[in-house]
């Protein structure tokens, strides 16, 4: 068993299995050869971190004991970022709200779980798909910063790309 | 402790936003495969800081240009292989090499007799007696060394290759009085039969008295096979069309099989009249083709038609969809209607290719001629149509949607799908023959007027959309007016001509794009070049004009033209037929006593 503490100081027990889909928390893990882990303080960016937390331990637990993707084979990270398929338990554990997506997919990338990594980024972009620009700042409740001068300019660059 | 106060952090009492999210992120996010080029560049247009992410990424850059350029990343393997700034260099200059028509490798081969031969993307197969040289062509851009292989003892009058199967079809006679074929399904490694066939060899035999004669075309899309069984002999035969009676005797026959079970899926009708002149696979199920009504109408068509479960006989009355061809003037008939598009539509390369990157299929181009005589086949015209596969598609129901299964067929008028084509005259340059060959969004063909330039012929539009833009910039820049009206003396349907003109390869240095609108300040010299690279749209009318001005008139498909002048060493007079490929073009001489033939192969 494996003692994780969030910045926010809550504790969490784990079974090793599961902390070890983190491959960050594995590696600290062996590193020290403590059982005692502190992973998700972001450098200086903290937030609520605890219910993200619970969600990605949930993800662990059902995804414990299956291989871990090896950190330096190339040629799988391509093969992962190709393949569109999100699988029925993972589709349904990532339908989130949007907040809690992002929290999910930063906590997965600081922990270095990058299956859970992929199917956050791929639920983006599965929304962001065939979104107009407009369509996308509504999605995510993102404020137009560019004056009309700069968003005509970049339309007019993009412009080659669209069906006419 | 509260949560966030121990860790102040920028993003303090705001809500956690999309674009909030750290860089890499972002740019892995938007990397997915989900998102193509054109949602990237529309995310540019979302806030400042999605605009800078993307400006400033590799990876997302290089799809951008891969989209530009029509082309996909290459597989998993390569791109593991490679890295993204590598991957962009090699596409950007290979692209460049192709506008500028400066290959990196030239071979010459010479054969006594004409080889039976084939060119499938990047390889070569050659047939010379019984010994089929199979011949992978070099690649600076990809990176490909030259390979060469040799099967033995092949017996064969005809072969298709389809390289990512590593499927080998050796089509030969059975030695009977009757008509009959068998299809050998061979290892192109081995040039044994192919594990995959679970019957290593498929027979036809046909209800014809013509036992000579017999040519076929063929196409393998995932476990089909389709072979095309025509016999042109009456054809060529007929002295004079307009008298003749003998139609009954056409008689091409389609056959369908599934290669990995060895069951024959479907027969065309091997009734009498039915004209099937060419086909391909649109998809894994349907096939479109070529088809000429039987006498007396004799009208060409285009027919969708599904491939069937189970050894049926299929009607092209029971086409699915019908495409129609634009009006026909005077009384002539249909001779030929060929579909060329390579590679086929269904086309992926295998997981084992060594490509950096390959061609994508949204905007490969169908190209269809049409012959039509007045007398006899030697005394006849072609018209060439230009259509993306796309827009060609977008006019057939999806497959297996409630629609598709409706019994009622369909049928697309001229009008109607005409508006997005190019169609050429046989005057011009590039309509006038069947020596062309296409190869992605590109297509060459040989000059019926022999000249000292040929032309490659550009239909993807992003790259002629872009450098529009881009042209109306720098106009935009220099004070000048932004060229929107064609200049007089230009090809008035081509309102996005473009002409690459070279002077020489030698000084290639300075070649440059040349605008729809004559820039009266530049160097003489490069009005002369532009003038001339304009002569092809000027030349009066010499032949029979059947298809309606009009109809050509709202023939809008843009392309960029690339005017190259023919290597000196090269002696077009004696050319006889073009193939071209993946970053390969074969010109294929013969000489003028008939008894050699010279294979120059350019590699890009």
């Amino acid at each position: 068993m494996v003692l994780l503490v969030t910045s926010d100081n809550k504790n969490f027990v784990v079974d090793r299995e599961v902390a070890d889909r983190s491959v960050f928390v594995k590696n600290t893990l062996e590193a020290r050869g403590l059982s005692i882990a502190t992973p998700p303080m972001l450098n200086g960016g903290c937030f609520e971190l605890t219910s993200p937390f619970l969600q990605v331990l949930e993800y662990c637990q059902h995804h414990r004991g299956e291989p871990l993707p090896t950190t330096d084979d190339a040629n799988a990270d391509e093969n992962r970022k190709r393949t569109t398929d999100i699988g029925e338990w993972d589709r349904k554990f990532i339908t989130v709200d949007h907040e809690m997506l992002f929290e999910i997919i930063l906590a997965a990338n600081y922990l270095d779980i990058k299956p859970l990594l992929d199917v956050g980024c791929k639920t983006i972009g599965n929304m962001v798909k065939g979104k107009s620009p407009e369509e996308v700042r509504k999605l995510f409740d993102i404020v137009n910063d560019f004056t009309p001068e700069e968003e005509a300019q970049i339309k007019k660059e993009n412009e080659w790309a669209e069906d006419p | 402790m509260s949560s966030g106060l121990a860790h102040p952090t920028p993003f303090m009492g705001q809500r956690r936003a999309a674009t909030n999210l750290p860089v890499e992120l972002l740019e892995h996010i938007l990397d997915q495969s989900e998102l193509t080029f054109r949602d990237v560049l529309r995310c540019k247009l979302v806030n400042r800081r999605l605009q800078d992410v993307i400006s400033r990424s590799l990876p997302l850059r290089y799809k951008v240009e891969l989209g530009a350029y029509g082309m996909v990343d290459g597989t998993p393997e390569m791109r593991a292989r490679t890295s993204t700034v590598y991957r962009m260099k090699q596409l950007q200059a290979c692209q460049e090499s192709w506008n500028r028509f400066q290959w990196t490798s030239q071979r010459t081969l010479t054969f006594p007799s004409w080889p039976i031969s084939l060119l499938d993307g990047d390889l070569l197969a050659m047939l010379e007696g019984e010994d089929l040289k199979l011949l992978r062509m070099p690649s600076k851009f990809r990176n490909l060394e030259e390979d060469e292989k040799v099967l033995h003892e092949l017996a064969l009058d005809d072969l298709y290759i389809d390289k990512a199967l590593r499927l080998l079809v050796s089509i030969k006679r059975d030695p009977t009085d009757e008509p009959a074929f068998s299809a050998a399904l061979l290892h192109l490694d081995t040039g044994k039969a192919h594990p995959a066939a679970a019957i290593p060899t498929l027979v036809q035999s046909l209800t014809s008295k013509r036992t000579e004669g017999w040519s076929f075309a063929m196409s393998v899309t995932g476990p089909y096979l389709a072979v095309l069984f025509q016999n042109f002999t009456a054809d060529y035969d007929a002295e004079d069309w307009s008298t003749r009676t003998d139609w009954n005797e056409q008689e091409d026959t389609l056959v369908v099989w599934n290669w990995h079970t060895g069951e024959r899926m479907m027969a065309s009708p091997t009734i009498k009249c039915c004209c099937i002149r060419s086909f391909i696979f649109l998809d894994f199920g349907r096939i479109l083709v070529g088809h000429i009504t039987p006498a007396p109408s004799r009208e060409p068509l285009l027919r969708v038609i599904k491939v069937k479960d189970g050894d049926v006989e299929v009607s092209l009355q029971d086409a699915d969809h019908t495409f129609h061809f634009p009006p026909i003037l005077i009384p002539v008939l249909a001779a030929d209607v060929n579909i060329h598009c390579e590679p086929t539509p269904t086309w992926c390369p295998g997981e084992d290719e060594e490509t950096l990157f390959s061609v994508a299929p949204e905007h490969r181009i169908v190209v269809i001629t049409l012959r039509a005589t007045q007398d006899n086949i030697f005394n006849s015209d072609s018209y060439t149509i230009v259509v993306l596969f796309h827009d060609l598609m977008s006019h057939v129901k999806p497959r297996n949607s409630p629609e598709w299964l409706c019994p009622l067929k369909n049928h697309t008028p001229w009008p109607k799908w005409g508006g997005k084509t190019r169609l050429f005259y046989p005057t011009s340059a590039h309509g006038c023959s069947d020596l062309l060959s296409v190869y992605g969004t590109r297509f060459i063909s040989i000059p019926l007027e022999r000249s000292r330039t040929m032309e490659i012929i550009d239909f993807n539009p992003h790259i002629i959309r872009r450098r529009l833009s881009t042209q109306a910039e720098a106009e935009a820049d220099r004070g000048t007016e932004v060229g929107s009206s064609p200049a007089p003396g230009i090809d008035m349907l081509a309102p996005w001509y473009y002409a690459m003109a070279l002077p020489s390869r030698e000084s290639l240095g300075d070649g440059m794009l040349l605008g729809n609108k004559p820039d009266a300040t530049s160097d003489p010299k490069h009005n002369e070049r532009e003038s001339r690279s304009l002569i092809v749209a000027r030349e009066p009318l010499q032949v029979p004009i059947w298809i309606p001005t009009e109809a050509a008139q709202r023939c809008h498909l843009p392309y960029t033209s690339y005017e190259i002048p023919i290597p000196m060493d090269l002696n077009m007079d004696f050319c006889i037929d073009v193939m071209m490929g993946q970053d390969t073009i074969v010109f294929m001489f013969d000489n003028e006593a008939g008894d050699e033939y010279t294979w120059t192969i350019l590699s890009f």
